[in-house]
């Protein structure tokens, strides 16, 4: 065999794969198809678009810089591929209020303002897809309190509270500034850090990782195309 | 005409010792370098592991955060010693095998040196925080530019030599030398290029560097690897490969599967192809074909006559780089099936097993055995200790079985733990703790394994090796009476 | 053994295949990432799309309703009427500022032809002697 032909057969099996598994792939996904919406299956008009608030560049970005994705994920998988959609509140909510419940997969998307999806390589860690749903019902629970507070306890100190006291996850302190209160405290001081003389603030990295997070609700309603809940499951919700 | 032949077998003689004088400089420089790399990836994995069952250790340390040292981890593995230590070996072997002297030893020592400030302003800026955020991918985005330029300066050399080699017929160990050489760029600015040149949709990034991952893997280290072990064995047992058409079997089967495998990281994710995940969750059980193929070559290579083998480092590195092929293509098959394992290990420690038995267990292995051959030869001098090498090679397969079974089954554990959806998630980290410590226990066994390695490698380097055309051998000195095998050079 | 096999040339030669043969695949890629230079779709592109169909929907519907030439025209036809309807000015007794000189006069000028029963002219018409012309009412707010 001549060193041609095998450069030539090289570069036909690796191409094969290069073409039908990056390539093609890659030119397709980045012009999905937004789905539209219509009002006899899904209720509303325009098309579907999962919003999210919120510092989403900055914060995937710190994110991204932190490893966080080496121990958290942020994908629920559909049934077949794992029990994601089953534990609680990882998925959206059960017993919501208002919408009942709310729990989906992941769809396409659910990324949309960031550059590389951070679906993640283990679980340490929780997965993150409604992190601010959980949040948000802790601080319900705990009497109407601010959910970006308890994240920031969180970064922190997470073996802080006694309940936490095993956690795996890193501090993060380096994100905070400890700096000594010159006649009113800071309105953005943190209620815990701090003593008689100084208060604790979150860095703009914090602020723009909490924001981040606080912006993972990933159970909004999906239109039908995106519905793969059981039957009985729609019928109910409808 | 016995007087030719020994004339011819002098020429041959001279011709390689002229070989590996030119080869002097780049060769030991590359492992040497690498050396250093590897001790501060085992450093950085300790680090990392011990913060996984105690998160308290250097806590207030911003640039030891686990994030950071982890990803510092394993890119130095990757990019400081297995790139490095690949390319001191792969030079000298294509070098050998195309029995051409090397004309660039300047220019290939230069881009040495370059690719080590490269790397460790990569990893300098990934401690401090501007790493990336994509597995494998995490130093700063100036980085793989100027990886990419010294890669090429320091191989093409290799690609010339081979072109103008003397003789018609190729060794197996070359296919898959230059296989690797042409695969990496083409997986590396595939990568790159999308990732850091292209805008697409935020799944298809992440889709693409799992599937890097999986390349860097079976279309670079394993190549390499495997290429190694086809040239080691028959010198260092003096027996053929039995069969060629094997051979060419597992080359190309790995050439026609590898590329299609990576993607199962992403399985479950909302990728447009549904079936991308589990193509490449195929593909990788299907890499078994390419590695036993090849191990069982290479084994048959070895033990293919009941006479007792010599017992030199370099087979005893050699035999247990191919037990861990062998163990890394059960693994592929056992963590990839999709109804049953798949689900479980994909969030697991059992990812990062896997690519520390493809990693060290496979390709670190094989480079040991490499580089146990290689530097007498360069350096005119033999190893100084047997024990030295004895404490290298058992402490190190220690801490790699260690490792490798431990992620590998503590995976399935933590796996079945995270199915398990009415237990609260406690009940999962618990069940990793085990496993990190014992993790942590071994890269510890590791280090102390490889400072031998240091102080062995360091010597040859300063010239403090024997005088001695006895070559070192694992045996008691009793046994080095007996009369050694000389195997065809 | 071609002792020929092995001469710079060669070598030259080799080294331009090598190169080609490492980026090989990064020319493709250029060529795919060229082919694609557009940005990828983004929901917010596509939510703006209905928004921007409905500005479209109001601008002619505006046009319709307001159209300029129109417009134009007639500002150019009230304009040339307005002078005409301009209101002449008027001046009636109650008008007058009492005290002032004007009013004096008045009073005199009243006062002197009923003594005199001469028919003199009236008094030099100015502001103060009320014309025939009726009032006009002033415009609508």
């Amino acid at each position: 065999m001549s060193l041609r032909l095998f450069i030539l057969g090289l570069a036909a099996s690796f191409g094969l794969a290069w073409l039908f598994v990056v390539i093609v792939p890659f030119v397709k996904m980045r012009n999905l198809e937004p789905i539209t919406l219509s009002k006899e299956t899904d209720g509303a008009v325009g098309i579907f678009y999962p919003k999210r608030s919120g510092r989403i560049v900055n914060g995937a970005k710190v994110y991204a810089e932190n490893g966080c994705y080496l121990c958290h994920t942020q994908v629920v998988r559909p049934t077949y591929a794992g029990n994601d959609m089953f534990r609680a509140d990882w998925a959206g909510l059960a017993k919501d209020p208002e919408r009942g419940d709310t729990r989906r997969e992941t769809n396409a998307y659910d990324f949309e303002g960031e550059t590389f999806a951070q679906i993640g390589s283990s679980r340490m860690g929780p997965d993150l897809s409604n992190l601010a749903r959980r949040l948000e019902a802790a601080a319900a629970a705990k009497g109407g309190g601010d959910p970006a507070t308890l994240l920031y306890a969180h970064l922190y100190d997470p073996r802080r509270s006694p309940e936490a006291r095993k956690a795996t996850c890193p501090s993060y302190r380096f994100l905070f500034t400890r700096h000594e209160i010159k006649g009113q405290p800071s309105s953005q001081a943190l209620p815990f850090g701090g003593d008689a003389t100084t208060e604790l603030l979150p860095d703009s990295d914090a602020k723009a990782l909490v924001s981040y997070l606080l912006a993972m609700k990933k159970d909004q309603p999906v239109p039908a195309a995106l519905n793969f809940a059981p039957a009985e499951a729609k019928a109910a919700a409808r | 005409m016995s007087s030719t032949s020994s004339t011819a077998e002098l020429s041959d003689v001279t011709l390689r010792s002229g070989i590996d004088r030119s080869l002097r400089h780049p060769v030991m420089f590359f492992l040497t370098s690498a050396a250093a790399w590897l001790a501060v990836s085992i450093l950085l994995a300790i680090v990392a592991s011990v913060k996984v069952h105690w998160p308290q250790f250097m806590d207030d340390c911003e640039y030891a955060s686990y994030g950071r040292v982890f990803a510092a981890h394993t890119n130095t593995l990757i990019y400081g010693w297995g790139f490095q230590a690949g390319f001191g070996v792969l030079i000298w072997l294509m070098a050998r095998m195309s029995r051409q002297e090397c004309r660039a030893a300047g220019t290939i020592l230069t881009a040495g040196h370059v690719w080590n400030l490269v790397v460790s302003l990569g990893t300098l800026g990934l401690l401090d925080g501007r790493g990336t955020g994509m597995p494998w991918m995490e130093f700063p985005a100036f980085v793989w530019p100027g990886l990419l330029l010294c890669y090429l300066t320091i191989v093409v050399w290799s690609f010339i030599q081979f072109r103008v080699r003397k003789g018609e017929r190729t060794h197996v160990a070359q296919w898959y030398l230059l296989a690797a050489m042409i695969w990496f760029p083409w997986i590396f600015i595939t990568a790159n290029g999308l990732l850091f040149c292209a805008s697409g949709h935020p799944l298809m990034a992440a889709a693409i560097n799992a599937w890097f991952k999986s390349a860097l893997m079976f279309l670079y280290f394993i190549p390499i690897a495997l290429g190694t072990a086809y040239y080691l064995a028959p010198k260092l047992s003096g027996r053929p490969i039995p069969s060629t058409s094997l051979a060419r079997l597992g080359f190309w089967s790995l050439a026609v599967v590898a590329p299609w495998a990576g993607m199962q990281k992403l399985a479950g994710s909302p990728l447009s192809g549904v079936f991308l995940p589990y193509l490449g969750a195929a593909a990788t059980a299907l890499l078994a074909i390419p590695l036993v193929t090849a191990a069982a070559n290479i084994l048959r290579t070895i033990f293919s006559s009941e006479e007792k083998l010599p017992k030199s480092p370099a087979l005893h590195f050699t035999l247990a780089g191919l037990m861990g092929l062998l163990l890394l293509a059960v693994a592929a098959i056992a963590l990839n099936l999709p109804g049953s394992s798949l689900k479980l290990t994909q969030f697991s420690i059992s990812g990062y097993g896997f690519e520390i038995l493809a990693l060290y267990g496979c390709f670190s292995f094989m480079m040991f055995g490499a580089v146990y051959f290689i530097v007498p030869r360069i350096t005119c001098s033999e190893w100084v200790s047997s024990r030295f090498i004895n404490m290298h090679f058992f402490f190190s397969v220690y801490g790699i079985v260690a490792i490798a079974f431990g992620a590998l089954f503590g995976g399935f554990i933590q796996g079945s733990a995270q199915e398990a959806w009415l237990q609260p998630w406690e009940s999962v980290t618990d069940v990793v703790r085990p496993y990190a410590a014992v993790s942590t226990f071994a890269w510890c066994v590791i280090l102390f394994s490889n400072i031998f390695f240091f102080i062995h490698l360091a010597m040859m380097w300063m010239g403090l090796g024997r005088r001695d055309s006895n070559p070192i051998l694992l045996d008691s000195p009793a046994d080095m009476s007996a009369p050694i095998p000389q195997p065809n050079p | 053994m071609d002792p020929t096999r092995d001469n710079p040339l060669l070598r030259f030669n080799t080294f331009w295949w090598a190169v080609w043969t490492f980026l090989m695949f990064a020319v493709l890629l250029a060529a795919v990432i060229l082919f694609n230079r557009k940005p990828p779709s983004n929901l917010e592109d596509a939510a703006a799309v209905a928004r921007y169909a409905t500005k479209e929907k109001l601008g002619v519907a505006q046009a319709a309703a307001l159209p300029a030439a129109e417009i134009a025209a007639a500002i150019a036809k009230v304009a040339a009427a307005l002078p005409a309807a301009k209101p002449t000015a008027v001046e009636l007794p109650e008008q007058v500022v009492p005290g002032s000189p004007t009013a004096f006069k008045l009073a005199a000028d009243t006062a002197a032809p009923a003594a005199a029963g001469v028919s003199a002219p009236p008094a030099a018409g100015g502001k103060n002697t009320p014309t025939a012309t009726p009032p006009v009412a002033p415009a609508k707010p």
